[in-house]
């Protein structure tokens, strides 16, 4: 019950924020940030009663709590859910950005504060079951519904600067992009389920069945289908051809959403490769794997470089983002237990910092009225709280040591480099331009010569504090990762396994009190 | 054959709604009354839909019953029939709202609706080419008058008159390949076609039968024989819309699977790589053409133009046609345009020189009519195809077709389809919560409540059938 729970909960906190808008505007605001920190609860309490290194090293799944209902027999559906420590870590992560990306929104969204509020707990509902779902179906179901609630938030609630027509462009196409990745999806979650039924007459898209199809196949169709399931979650990482939609929502999106895509919603994506592409079509995976690098090298530059010309603070985050999803990929591919340990802290730093860094924008943008940081300059005499923190995220942007940004980088680089040096070596000179897109935002935005004489509110105590947490959390994963690290330790060696079983000369950086150590 | 009361029992449906529509125009000789009109009709289809169960359609050991040579009633004929049935009820209910504020005579558009559907009945349940081609003519000739039933609109008449014209066409087409057919065959009952062509030979058939299937596109409005489907939809009163997107595309969907079933395999498997392009030329051109629409109707029309398309991939991938999924493909999208066309019903009225039909109109309009709006809402998610709705499931169906069946072509023109038809339904999603405009047009006339709650019933049964498909899956997977 805990894990419908999970979902659930948003769901109908949803549904009565939108019902009890009536009552005044406070109203749903305090439920949606009840509901949130109920999922959080939920989810700390998972953390702390679950052994998530209890089959250390064996490789096997090491489900804490699973779930299963009857839905749709005569297709082989049912609505299976399933806890281990990668999930684990994406449904805390979600919890704590729910409940940031509430908080900040406390102010901001003016109009119709209950339906926004409905669309952002349906949104997170539908990640939640993403990160659950341990059936192809249903994971299909909440990938594409969990778009539906975004669209809303970007089309109507999105940046008030232009007229509503640039809003919908943006969130129309996200949608698009999404919807036609997934269908990609489709074709090959249904291709994998016929290949395991003709085999062996059992209809089911169940997770656990279909991990030995692969061994049904000819190594053809398994790249041919590994494939259309790249296409689908590259689409939501974004890897650089099918990018497009990223800049363009962030830019658009109110804060809430931002965080919400940012945080949240590109690591479904991440979530879905090592769940699901790299146990499902191992060998596929391998073959593909340098081309997968590739493009994540060129994502990690083209991101940067973008970055750097951007004059829109959102659009700069974005962008960076884009970068970052680049190290990530790189991650998943080279297929050590160290990057993929790696990536999980990478994945929930990455998420914790751009939360921060959108919300610090968005301060911005509710003081200042503008995001254009041509506009900007000087802010650091204006503020006593928010330029410290801006220059905190910025840091942990470019993974200073300390951070959780530099454990994650730092990992993953040192993982791959056993496996690809080149393309590590050529990964690890993206970090000069990390420190230049920084730097370029902190100093446009925080130096320089005022551009008006206004005098601006400084941030109230909520503000400080949302943002605070997500840099004291950002710090106490940077200073000392291993509990985050011991959560994911039996997911990833599963992943490991059954993707490269050749390579366990790895050192497994498992038990308490050891940090992992370098080959 | 010896004819007696019990062999005609299949076809209380038939009886029933015939009955009905001569009691509509007694009614109507005697004294002119909206109501009674209505509510007669309504006890008609009610009575037949409940003929229906009661005669056991659906009983898993039914066999094949044969009707007079020229019908054979079995569990499909029963599905298709219940389906007609339950389309013209509900537009019924849309019918009365819509035509209230009409200034001229509004009673004889019930009996003109239940010959229809006494004709996509015998469509549904034909055998035997007599019974096809009465069927269609039934179906098609009192839609004509229906189309153009508020002649005051130009357009209306206009539409009337072209679907007149493009269905004499594809009639006659149709007739010249039954002859051609009957010519080299000697038989016009659909279960000898096979034995007879096989101790014959020839080709006339096959051009026969290439023929027959021309008609069935132009009735379908698959491209390239679309053009007179935009205009029909405009024209067309909001509720006979509906009845031209559901009911009749249906009765013609049922009778398509039935004689493509019957037709020996060496004359459809010529037709399979030309249906195969068929299907992606309409997708494509009813996607294409659908994007820059501002009519809502319009829209509908090419968006039903696309579905068309999806629909016959089901039909031609693979060497047989995967009946089930074109059932549970036609159940969802009779369901969702019912709805689409309801909801747009209930703001248009017939006093009016135009429905509500352009975008504009529903600008704004959850800040009128919240529920409305979300309704709407839930009708473009599901024609769109996105999960939690009826249309999903229909498209995934069909994706299942074309995985099954390695038709790797098909299926990506299902995916680029899909995603330019987002493009659109996405539009007139968001147009309803549009602030800016939203005291722009205020509806003059109040909305007919029996018709908002029919909407409300049809949104429901998207979303159950969305969530909870495995009713209605059974139930089709059963029937034979």
């Amino acid at each position: 019950m805990t894990l419908s729970a999970l979902i659930l909960i948003p769901f109908f906190g949803g549904l009565l924020c939108w019902l009890s808008e009536r009552l005044g505007a406070g109203v749903p605001r305090w439920i949606a940030l009840i509901s949130m920190f109920l999922v959080l609860a939920i989810g700390i309490n998972l953390w702390v009663t679950g052994d998530y290194t209890s089959i250390a090293g064996t490789g096997g799944l090491n489900w804490q709590v699973e779930e299963q209902y009857s839905w749709i027999p005569i297709l082989g559906v049912s609505i299976h859910f399933g806890l281990d420590g990668l999930s684990l870590v994406m449904v805390l992560l979600t919890g704590l950005l729910g409940v940031v990306a509430v908080g900040c929104s406390w102010k901001e969204i003016k109009t119709n504060i209950g339906a926004f509020h409905m669309n952002l707990l349906w949104s997170l509902a539908g990640v939640l079951g993403v990160f659950l779902a341990l059936d192809m179906m249903l994971f299909f179901f909440f990938w594409e519904m969990m778009l539906i609630p975004v669209y809303f938030l970007i089309a109507l609630w999105g940046h008030s600067a232009h007229n509503g027509a640039v809003r919908v462009k943006a969130a129309t196409k996200f949608f698009i992009y999404t919807q036609v990745g997934g269908l990609v999806m489709l074709v090959g979650i249904l291709a994998l389920v016929f290949v395991n039924f003709n085999a062996t007459q059992q209809l089911s898209f169940d997770y656990g069945t279909l991990l030995g199809a692969h061994k049904l196949m000819s190594s053809e169709l398994q790249f041919a289908l590994m494939m259309c399931f790249f296409i689908g979650f590259a689409v939501k990482l974004p890897i650089v051809p099918v990018h497009g939609w990223l800049p363009d929502a962030h830019a658009e999106a109110p804060t809430a959403g931002s965080v919400d895509l940012a945080g949240i919603l590109l690591k479904t994506a991440g979530y879905g490769m090592l769940r699901f592409t790299l146990p499902f079509f191992p060998d596929a995976s391998q073959e593909f794997a340098n081309t997968a690098m590739l493009l994540g090298l060129v994502g990690i530059f083209y991101g940067a470089f973008l970055a750097f010309v951007q004059t829109d603070i959102k659009r700069l985050i974005a962008y960076t983002s884009i970068s970052h999803m680049g190290f990530v990929l790189i991650g998943i591919y080279s297929g050590n237990l160290l990057t993929l340990q790696g990536l999980v802290i990478q994945m929930a730093a990455h998420g914790l910092c751009a939360g921060g860094l959108f919300i610090l924008a968005g301060q911005i943008y509710e003081r200042t009225g503008t995001r254009n940081m041509r506009e900007m300059g000087g802010l650091w005499a204006k503020f006593t709280y928010l330029p410290p923190l801006l220059m905190f995220f910025a840091a942990a942007l470019l993974g200073i040591p300390g951070t959780a940004n530099f454990i994650g980088e730092f990992l993953i680089l040192l993982g791959a480099f056993k496996v690809v040096p080149v393309i590590t070596i050529i990964a690890t000179a993206s970090l000069v331009l990390a420190g230049v897109y920084s730097l370029i935002l902190i100093h446009r935005t925080l130096f320089g010569q005022p551009a008006s004489e206004q005098k601006y509110a400084d941030l109230s105590v909520r503000e400080i504090s949302l943002v605070l947490s997500l840099a004291i959390i950002l710090l106490v994963v940077g200073f000392y990762p291993q509990p985050l690290l011991n959560v994911s330790v039996d997911a990833m060696t599963f992943i490991q396994q059954t993707y490269a079983p050749a390579d366990v000369s790895v050192p497994l950086p498992i038990g308490g009190a050891a940090s992992p150590v370098a080959p | 054959m010896n004819l007696t009361f019990e062999s005609f029992l299949p076809l209380a449906p038939v009886i029933l709604l015939s009955l009905t529509a001569v009691l509509v125009m007694l009614a109507v000789s005697i004294k002119r009354n909206h109501c009674v009109s209505y509510w007669i009709t309504i006890a008609g289809q009610v009575a037949a839909l409940i003929s229906i169960f009661t005669l056991d359609g659906f009983a898993v050991d039914r066999v094949a019953t044969p009707v007079t040579g020229l019908i054979l009633i079995d569990g499909y004929a029963f599905f298709y029939s219940a389906l007609v049935i339950f389309s013209s009820l509900v537009c019924t209910v849309f019918l009365r709202n819509f035509l209230e504020s009409y200034g001229n005579n509004k009673e004889e558009v019930y009996m003109l609706l239940l010959i229809a559907a006494v004709g996509g009945i015998v469509l549904v349940s034909s055998s035997h080419m007599a019974g096809f081609f009465i069927g269609l003519e039934l179906l098609s000739v009192p839609v004509y008058g229906m189309v153009a039933y508020t002649h005051e609109r130009s357009r209306s008449l206009e539409a009337g008159v072209k679907y007149l014209i493009l269905s004499a066409a594809a009639s006659a087409f149709m007739l010249f390949g039954m002859a051609l057919v009957y010519a080299q065959t000697g038989t016009m009952l659909f279960a000898d076609l096979g034995e007879k062509f096989a101790e014959h030979g020839g080709y006339l058939a096959g051009f026969g039968v290439a023929m027959i299937v021309i008609a069935m596109c132009f009735k379908l409005s698959l491209a390239p024989f679309h053009l007179w489907t935009p205009d029909v939809y405009q024209g067309a009163p909001a509720p006979v819309g509906a009845f031209l997107a559901t009911a009749s595309k249906l009765a013609i969907i049922a009778i398509l699977i039935r004689f493509l079933g019957q037709v020996p395999g060496e004359l459809t498997s010529v037709l399979q790589p030309v249906l195969a392009v068929i299907a992606v030329v309409s997708i494509a051109v009813g996607n294409f053409l659908a994007l820059t629409q501002t009519n809502l109707k319009r829209m509908l029309a090419y968006s039903s133009i696309a579905h068309m398309g999806y629909l016959l991939i089901a039909l031609i991938a693979g060497s047989s046609i995967d009946v089930e999924s074109a059932n549970v493909y036609l159940l969802t999208y009779v369901v969702t345009s019912l709805a689409a066309f309801g909801a747009i019903s209930v703001l248009s009225h017939g006093g009016n020189a135009l429905d509500a039909e352009e975008v504009n109109h529903y600008r704004g309009l959850f800040w009128r009519h919240p529920a409305l709006a979300v309704a709407m809402t839930f009708v473009m998610l599901s024609l769109a195809g996105i999960p939690l709705t009826a249309g999903f499931i229909g498209k995934f169906y069909i994706f299942m077709t074309g995985v099954t069946t390695a038709s790797w072509f098909l299926l990506a023109a299902l995916i680029i389809g899909s995603g330019l038809g987002l493009y659109y339904y996405l539009r007139v999603m968001v147009a309803l919560y549009d602030r800016t405009n939203s005291n722009a047009e205020q509806d003059p006339l109040p909305i007919g409540r029996a018709s908002v709650v029919i909407v409300m019933f049809l949104v429901v049964l998207v979303l159950w059938l969305g969530v909870y498909p495995q009713p209605m899956l059974e139930f089709i997977n059963t029937l034979h």
